[in-house]
């Protein structure tokens, strides 16, 4: 009966499916990885941030937390990385709950500062402990096992991305669109209208940031086991910037702009490191990252003055009119 | 007595709103609080669904006290309120805003079943839509149910809340100034809705500033001034009262 | 342990200088805070173009008017480029913005895209080598003055080494501090930006002009940011990465204090000051489960430590408080 509402994640997973056909290039494909596995962890954030209406800028702690977790049970326990992947999720999500129960008092700019804070503690933390290699972090993480070493090669990660990003899709805008979805949203737009028909807000909250948490452990997890080694550095402050981009740049109460907001801003980077080459020669750009970095600041500051709502939202607006 | 405050107080900083308000209402009676700009009117009903904490005395809904009961939970004991500032959720569709008041009492929708969208889910989602449609029917919204709640117009979206108050099967329903901002004939429109919830067996609590449609309606009527009660009774009986007279006379209104 | 308690003087001196830098920018944050409702998460990277500015003005300047003329010029070139920067910040980022209604959180997350741009404008311009300058007053100086109890760059007073550095830190959080009074207690443009802070829409009723206001406000906070920046060029590297850091931790200051309290703003710098070389200071540890940790690595999570606890302690008092609001209407 919903059958009609799924048919756009069918046709968007259909074209991705083709890429590893078209191409067998390592640098394409890993470009293609690395954005859906940013997707899976940004509609994380997406479904917190859009709903709760409050900026998260941690989403990165949680990254790290799964990865960490998932890199700690394939190597130290040498168990399978699929349970490291289950352990990324149970222990992301555990960590989120206890926080989330403690900063989720907190509302406006407090909530974001407060996630923000916790992303720092998280990075600071790993750094701390020797377990997890201190600084260095953690090396040898192994690959996910399947049919043999189908998940060794770009296009078997590949697909196994791309099949856990729709998998999240789906189960995202089913969420959004039922009762517990109705509840966020309706308490997005009025706290105590929603509270007052009968919607436990608190508790609402929590869940969903608790979600975005097990989303973001995934996503660090696939990660971890993509490039086979991970630092502190790698879930640094600036990537949970980047996420949040991602989110409000798509438009953050949409799951859809969260996965388009996550290929705009991975192809406009693409797009940026490429432009050395078109260039006369003449022109000299001396970094090509911080000049990236100034572009993508530039972008973020126009989209929130003329689009506050994304490029998603404001676009199926205008749409509507 | 359906609902019940004792020597209810409530301060800000050092502005007392309320003073030592003792109210009863009947159950299956419109009542209604009155009183001149700054009575106390809608601290009164943040008091006692739980918006505000009480600084004094208690709010006794079913010979329960409310004390330390937060809006959710006074919301499932049997209480729904609209809003004189209007808490509608603009960019849900009318249907959407009234099930969510429909979905309080479903507790098998849970995050995990709905992100599996199990069949249990889907037809209790049906339900929900039907019943929410018939409170849209029954306000006279029913054509737009597919509409933003942020285009509708201003006295719509008055009516749209009472509709999603109803739709959570409330047996005490609190208006906070339904006929604010209203047309004569939207005016008109409501009494009949109001006088209808009645019927159904809902008792019904509203603060209101438009005197003609108290008197009109109200089997009841307590009048606040400065915090402070100052008459309660029958209309007529409150019409005739001298402190009343005087409060109204003392403000242009 | 026992050395530890024989340094702790000497942490609390050091806590003292570094939290005077704390305060510094936190003050910033406070003044856009309560004129514009702006929560800057840019202030650290006004202090990063402030001392970078001034690091690259003395090094140019040195050579032709001495040392201690550069320093002067330098103070001044970067205050007022900086403040050209914050009030090029907000003209440019946030009146737009704010002109169209924007909510805090678009607010906020304007400020880290300024705060992007900032940083990666210093890179871009500086490179990535830090870069230093000299003490305003090397110890040498004081040597050839004297003066006998100086050790490199330090004052030796009792068992306490005081980095003549750190003298320039206080004395300049107490020029500032006056300096704001002065501005904000007998000028007419002092007299308005308060004016905006405490009733906006009165304010407005008056005549008094908001965006103009807010517009002084962004200048003077990156000017005092820009002298923060300057005055530590001597003591910490110099470079496009230093904004972060800093800023965050002037802004758990803010919070400390209570973002819109200027002197709550000082005394939460201080505070977060010394509670972080008190920290840095103690001793390796080793924990059941956790292994060895060692607590100067800590201290970057101390601040936020602290900012969560701050802010949860101080909801769960307002959630719990008699007779409170419960939900923002």
């Amino acid at each position: 009966m919903r059958f009609r509402s799924f048919l756009p994640v069918l046709a968007v997973g259909l074209i991705l499916a083709l890429v590893p056909l078209v191409t067998t290039s390592k640098q394409v494909l890993g470009t293609f990885i690395f954005a859906g596995i940013y997707a899976i962890a940004v509609i994380g954030l997406a479904l917190f941030s859009g709903y709760a209406g409050q900026p998260s800028m941690g989403q990165a702690g949680f990254c790290a937390i799964g990865a960490y977790a998932s890199a700690i049970v394939a190597t130290k326990f040498s168990l399978s990385p699929w349970l490291g992947m289950l352990a990324a999720g149970a222990t992301s999500g555990l960590v989120g709950w206890l926080i989330g129960s403690l900063i989720l008092r907190l509302s406006g700019h407090y909530l974001a500062i407060g996630t923000l804070g916790f992303g720092i503690i998280v990075a600071a933390l790993l750094k701390q402990w020797e377990w997890t290699g201190l600084s260095s972090g953690m090396r040898n993480v192994p690959r996910y096992e399947f049919v043999g070493d189908v998940l060794k090669t770009e296009a078997g990660y590949y697909y196994l991305v791309l099949v856990v990003l729709l998998v999240v899709i789906v189960l995202s805008l089913n969420l959004v669109r039922s009762r517990p979805g109705r509840a966020l949203r309706a308490l997005h737009e009025s706290e105590i209208g929603a509270e007052m028909l009968g919607v436990d807000t608190a508790t609402a909250k929590l869940r969903v940031f608790v979600l975005s948490a097990v989303l973001g452990g995934v996503a660090g997890s696939l990660y971890a086991h993509y490039v086979g080694s991970i630092t502190p550095d790698t879930f640094e402050f600036t990537i949970s910037v980047e996420m949040l981009v991602m989110a409000v740049i798509g438009g953050v109460s949409s799951v859809w702009g969260a996965a388009f907001g996550t290929a705009f801003i991975w192809g406009l980077s693409q797009a940026i490191k490429a432009l050395p080459d078109l260039l006369p020669s003449a022109v000299k750009i001396p970094s090509i990252t911080q000049f990236e970095l100034m572009i993508f600041g530039a972008i973020l500051i126009l989209v929130m003055i003329f689009m506050p709502d994304g490029l998603v939202p404001t676009m199926t607006k205008r749409q509507r009119r | 007595m359906l609902l019940q405050t004792q020597n209810l107080t409530m301060k800000f900083g050092g502005i007392m709103a309320l003073k030592d308000v003792t109210l009863g209402f009947q159950p299956g009676q419109i009542s209604a609080v009155i009183g001149p700009n700054g009575a106390g009117k809608t601290t009164f009903f943040n008091a006692c669904c739980g918006v505000y904490a009480p600084t004094a005395g208690q709010v006794i809904f079913k010979q329960t006290p409310l004390n330390g009961k937060a809006p959710h939970q006074i919301a499932h004991m049997g209480i729904a309120r609209t809003w004189q500032n209007l808490q509608i959720f603009p960019q849900l569709t009318l249907i959407e805003n009234v099930m969510v008041g429909g979905e309080m009492r479903d507790h098998s929708s849970g995050f995990v079943t709905s992100m599996l969208r199990l069949p249990s889910v889907a037809s209790k989602e049906n339900v929900a839509k039907v019943k929410a449609k018939h409170w849209l029917d029954l306000v006279g919204l029913g054509d737009r149910a597919e509409t933003q709640a942020g285009n509708l117009a201003f006295g719509q979206q008055r009516v749209l809340e009472i509709a999603r108050a109803m739709a959570t099967s409330p047996q005490l329903l609190m208006l906070d100034e339904p006929a604010a901002g209203l047309s004569s004939n939207e005016r008109d429109a409501l009494m009949a809705v109001i006088r209808r919830i009645r019927d159904e067996g809902i008792t019904v609590l509203l603060v209101e500033h438009d005197m003609r449609l108290v008197m009109q309606l109200a089997d009841y009527v307590a009048v606040l001034n400065y915090g402070e009660l100052i008459a309660k009774g029958p209309p007529s009986e409150v019409q005739s009262n001298p402190d009343v007279i005087k409060a109204y006379l003392g403000e242009d209104e | 342990m026992d050395i530890f308690l024989a340094t702790l003087p000497q942490l609390i001196v050091l806590g003292i200088s570094l939290g005077a830098i704390y305060a510094l920018i936190a003050l910033g944050f406070v003044v856009i805070y309560s004129v514009s409702n702006v929560i800057n998460l840019a202030q650290g990277e006004f202090l990063m173009i402030g001392a970078l500015v001034f690091v690259a003005v003395v090094d140019a300047a040195t050579k032709t008017t001495g040392a201690g003329l550069a320093v002067l010029v330098g103070l001044l070139v970067a205050i007022i480029v900086t403040g050209g920067v914050g009030a090029l910040s907000y003209a440019l980022a946030f009146r737009p913005a704010i002109e169209r209604r924007a909510s805090v959180q678009t607010l906020i997350i304007i400020s880290m895209g300024v705060s992007i741009v900032l940083r990666a404008f210093g890179n871009l311009v500086w490179g990535v080598d830090p870069t230093s300058t000299p003490a305003f007053l090397p110890g040498r100086t004081l040597r050839e003055a004297g003066m006998t109890n100086v050790i490199g760059d330090s004052l030796r007073l009792g068992g306490v080494a005081l980095q003549t550095q750190s003298i320039w830190i206080i004395f300049a959080l107490i020029v500032t501090v006056t300096g704001l009074f002065v501005f904000f207690n007998r000028t007419m443009t002092g007299r308005a930006l308060r004016a905006c802070a405490m009733n906006p829409d009165s304010a407005r009723l008056m005549g008094v002009p908001l965006s103009k206001m807010s517009l002084i406000a962004f200048a003077l906070s990156a000017a005092i940011a820009a002298l923060a920046g300057a005055i530590i060029a001597p003591m910490q590297p110099v470079l496009y990465t230093m904004g972060l850091g800093l800023g965050l931790r002037g802004f758990v200051s803010a919070i400390m204090g209570g973002i819109a309290n200027p002197v709550g703003a000082i005394w939460g710098g201080l505070l977060l000051g010394i509670i972080e070389a008190v920290v840095g200071g103690l001793p390796q540890m080793d924990l059941p489960g956790l292994g060895k940790v060692n607590p100067a690595s800590l201290r970057e999570a101390i601040a936020f430590v602290i900012l969560l606890a701050v802010l949860i302690i101080r909801r769960l008092r307002g959630a719990n408080g008699l007779g409170g609001k419960r939900f923002g209407l």
